[in-house]
């Protein structure tokens, strides 16, 4: 490639892709690895499982991507993708044996503890559990808010759900997760 | 929860304006908020640009650095739109069944042209022997669309490779595709932008991307077997 690649927006290097090159594709993947593995973490609770799932979905997206319409959106429709990949694993991988009740378990005696590196990897832990409880709609819906940031129109584009309706989901979420985790807390 | 802590949570009011109470509130929900901008932090594992990189197959298209020969072996490998007059299927069909009919009947002579009959009027046209694709009829009824084509893994989803026509302007789009023999995921594209699922498909799978793919299944003539 002669442009440099951090120039180039979303949409010239799908052109590229579209076109055959496919190297460029190496842009796209780095730009956008992070903010799906942390979603994918998230979702599925489980870093071995999202980095499979990531992968999986960058080549999917890769032999499909001349039915892309917007070069633009790339972005939206890939995090899209990464989103209704982790639904599928967690639909097909739910573990219902998980209670939230195990959030208050022995692990969350850390709070006596002194390393507090431990206690933050025990908090993520107790973090995940809880995500697990809670339902793909509400989960997913938290995750974009929280972790990914992502406004309510952005995620209104993203789930095509309506806001008020992702809002009631956040909330909820925040309920559940509040309840969840208050003997962490 | 405190309302007033949602609506700070969403970014709606600032947490000077929180009340006693929700800020009060506010501080439970803090930890929680550690674990998340925790997560926030993470990065992709090392390694997985690569790992994507590697599993990717082989693109379709030429890229604009290839040499003269390696164009025009991907000329000749990539689907295109086949013009063929109606009545060309029902000539070489004759054709075939004809020297078949005044052959000697052996085991190595036995091929027969595959004809599928799929819910969407699919018809395969014999199959030249050597070469491993056969011209399978795509067919959609879209009244008012101004122009139809079928997309596919076995086009690269091209947009522009696999053309139909509606010559008599009923609103039957017909067009003869090359495909090689398996199974094949498909759409068809309506007036170069709208992509539409076949709803008279063999059979359906999820594209991962909100949509629905219609599967085909195409005979290898020479095998006399779907692949």
């Amino acid at each position: 490639m002669t442009v440099p690649n951090d120039v180039l927006t979303d949409a010239e290097v799908v052109r590229r892709v579209k076109r055959g090159d496919r190297d460029a594709y190496r842009v796209l993947v780095h730009r956008y690895q992070d903010a799906l593995y942390r979603c994918a973490v998230s979702l599925t609770g489980d870093r071995d499982v999202a980095a499979d799932l990531v992968q999986a979905t960058f080549v999917k997206a890769f032999t499909e991507i001349a039915r892309l319409q917007d070069d633009a959106s790339f972005g939206g429709w890939i995090y899209r993708a990464c989103v209704n990949r982790c639904r599928d694993y967690q639909k097909s991988h739910r573990r219902r044996d998980v209670a939230l009740d195990a959030v208050g378990g022995p692990q969350l005696a850390s709070r006596d503890r002194a390393d507090a590196a431990l206690e933050r990897d025990e908090l993520q832990r107790s973090l995940d559990t809880a995500l697990s409880g809670l339902t793909d709609e509400y989960r997913e819906a938290f995750v974009l808010k929280h972790v990914e940031e992502r406004s309510y129109d952005e995620m209104s584009d993203l789930l095509g759900v309506s806001v008020s309706a992702l809002k009631m989901r956040v909330h909820r979420a925040r309920e559940a997760l509040k309840t969840a985790l208050e003997e962490v807390l | 929860m405190h309302p007033e802590l949602h609506r700070y949570l969403d970014g709606e009011i600032s947490r000077s304006s929180l009340s006693p109470a929700a800020a009060a509130e506010l501080a439970e929900w803090e930890p929680l908020e550690s674990a998340v901008a925790h997560r926030r932090a993470e990065r992709a594992p090392r390694g997985l640009v690569g790992d994507v990189m590697r599993a990717l197959p082989p693109v379709h298209a030429p890229s604009a650095g290839t040499s003269g020969w390696q164009r025009v072996v991907s000329w000749l490998m990539t689907p295109r739109p086949l013009r063929i007059a109606p009545m060309a299927p029902l000539m070489a069909t004759a054709a075939i069944a004809a020297v078949m009919l005044f052959m000697p009947r052996s085991e190595s002579t036995g091929v027969v042209p595959t004809v599928r009959d799929v819910s969407t009027r699919m018809v395969a046209a014999p199959a030249v022997a050597v070469t491993p694709v056969v011209y399978v009829q795509f067919a959609l009824t879209a009244k008012d669309a101004q122009s139809v084509a079928v997309a596919g893994d076995f086009n690269g989803w091209s947009t522009d490779a696999g053309v139909l026509r509606d010559a008599d302007g009923d609103g039957v789009w017909v067009g003869l595709v090359p495909v090689t023999p398996g199974m094949h995921k498909y759409m068809f594209v309506i007036n170069e932008s709208e992509w539409v699922t076949d709803p008279r498909a063999e059979a359906y799978v999820d594209d991962g991307f909100g949509m629905r793919n219609a599967v085909i299944g195409v005979r290898d003539p020479a095998a006399g077997r779907t692949i």
